[in-house]
């Protein structure tokens, strides 16, 4: 079967590592219920042998012999598909890494991502002697594939109402080191509605990190193609509850803002509308039919090192950050654009974007940390 | 203890079905786009098939030992 499950996709850029990992990790959850349900199951026979009931009995015993049977069946069916996913897994992230390391994705895009942090050791010094496949490589590390392990942190869902204005979204997206917030609403009509907060870049240090939402995802997401981060993220809708079929409402600051974008366009869920502030969108468009509304500041750098944006149904808001001049940390923070927002609040751009209804709802807080380190 | 049984297998039954609505929920998205999506997507359908045949065959078997242990327990 697994030679069934490996497939290459020349000249695609979505080979969505991070669907075949969510599927993995979806796997190892049913794999695990299944022991556990083999493991009942089996010690359930010894009633078999009660020969009071027996001799009661109005109609033969039914064994559950060939039960056990069809249940040790499915249990290997489900490891065998298990270990195929995650072998194809890690012949895609080999893939991703190879076409980023020779640059099969457009180089002025990688370019100017890099230059955000060149200055720094070896990666300056490759670009300046005009070898940019290495370069790419001291940014990308050899991590294996992108698995992450993602946590809920705290107690469990607090009760919280949900955020109604633009300037209270920016405020709620995390910082720290629970970079992902995720509040699930339910409607009037019993269906369910999940805000998904995504913070940004959390390590801005060379290579690969513990920290999933690092440059190596950065530049990954950038380029277009899948990061541990984006990984991330999904593992945390799928843990918080969110479905298929719940309509999700997404903000980001930064690499969250690009996240809230690559997770919007997936079609894994039905996206209801994307906030995004301070994010480098140019690769990433919105081509679905939801609302996009983009805030960047004229100042702030990050925006910009994705290059020119692509054809997008995205409204873009932009202006200055009021900071000073050489403040280029003020420029791309979260309370700065939480200050815009407020603006933007007040101001008839807000028409532009739909307003969300007033609800009491739950929410929680996930950490995130790569496997293995 | 027919009684106990038939509860244990109830539950493992129980299990069994949220196992099949796992899988059955699992959304691969649309941007995975390749033959090796389509033997997922066949193989996923399987596995759910098979975890509801089971369920239902425990179910019945819990039926029975049910039924069994009733009648013991009212002699």
């Amino acid at each position: 079967m697994s030679n069934g499950l490996v497939v290459t996709t020349a000249g695609m850029l979505w080979v969505s590592e991070d669907e075949i990992l969510a599927l993995a990790t979806s796997l190892k959850d049913v794999q695990a219920e299944l022991v556990r349900v083999n493991q009942r199951v089996a010690a359930i026979q010894v009633s078999e042998r009660d020969p009071f009931t027996e001799a009661l009995r109005s109609i033969p015993a039914v064994s559950l012999g060939p039960i056990v049977g069809l249940l040790e069946r499915l249990l290997q069916d489900a490891e065998a598909l298990g270990l195929a996913v995650r072998h194809y897994a890690e012949a895609t992230a080999d893939q991703e890494r190879w076409r980023i390391a020779t640059w099969e994705v457009p180089r002025e895009r990688l370019l100017s991502l890099m230059t955000v942090v060149l200055g720094r050791g070896d990666l300056s010094s490759a670009v300046r002697a005009g070898d940019i496949s290495p370069a790419a490589k001291v940014f990308l590390g050899n991590p294996g594939p992108h698995a992450v392990a993602v946590e809920s942190v705290g107690p469990g869902p607090q009760s919280v109402n949900r955020a109604t204005s633009l300037s209270e979204r920016v405020g709620r997206i995390p910082d720290g080191e629970n970079p992902i917030r995720i509040e699930r609403y339910q409607t009037p009509s019993g269906s369910w509605e999940s805000d998904v907060y995504i913070a940004g870049t959390q390590h801005w240090g060379l290579g690969s990190s513990a920290e999933p939402f690092d440059m190596e995802s950065n530049l990954a997401l950038v380029a277009g193609v899948s990061a541990a981060s984006l990984v991330a993220v999904q593992a945390a809708m799928k843990k918080a509850g969110v479905r298929p079929t719940d309509r999700v409402h997404y903000v980001g600051h930064s690499q969250g803002g690009l996240l809230a974008s690559r997770v919007a366009e997936s079609g894994r869920y039905l996206t209801g509308s994307v906030l995004t502030v301070g994010a480098p969108l140019g690769t990433a468009p919105a081509s679905g039919s939801y609302p996009a509304l983009a805030i960047a500041h004229t100042d702030d750098l990050v925006p910009g090192v994705a290059g020119a944006q692509e054809p997008t149904g995205r409204t873009l808001i932009e202006t200055h950050s009021g900071s000073s001049p050489l403040d280029v940390a003020g420029a791309h923070s979260r309370e700065g654009y939480a200050h815009t927002a407020e603006r933007v609040d007040a101001s008839p751009a807000r028409d532009s974007f739909p307003r969300w209804d007033a609800a009491e709802g739950k929410a929680q807080t996930f950490s995130a940390r790569r496997e293995g380190s | 203890m027919t009684m106990a049984a038939a509860t244990e297998a109830r539950e493992a039954a129980a299990a069994l079905r949220r196992v099949a609505a796992e899988l059955a929920n699992h959304s691969l998205g649309t941007y995975w786009r390749s033959p090796a999506k389509d033997a997922c997507e066949a193989e996923l359908a399987a596995l759910e098939r098979s975890a509801y045949t089971i369920a239902r065959r425990l179910e019945i078997w819990a039926d029975q030992e049910g039924a069994a242990s009733a009648r013991a327990e009212s002699l």
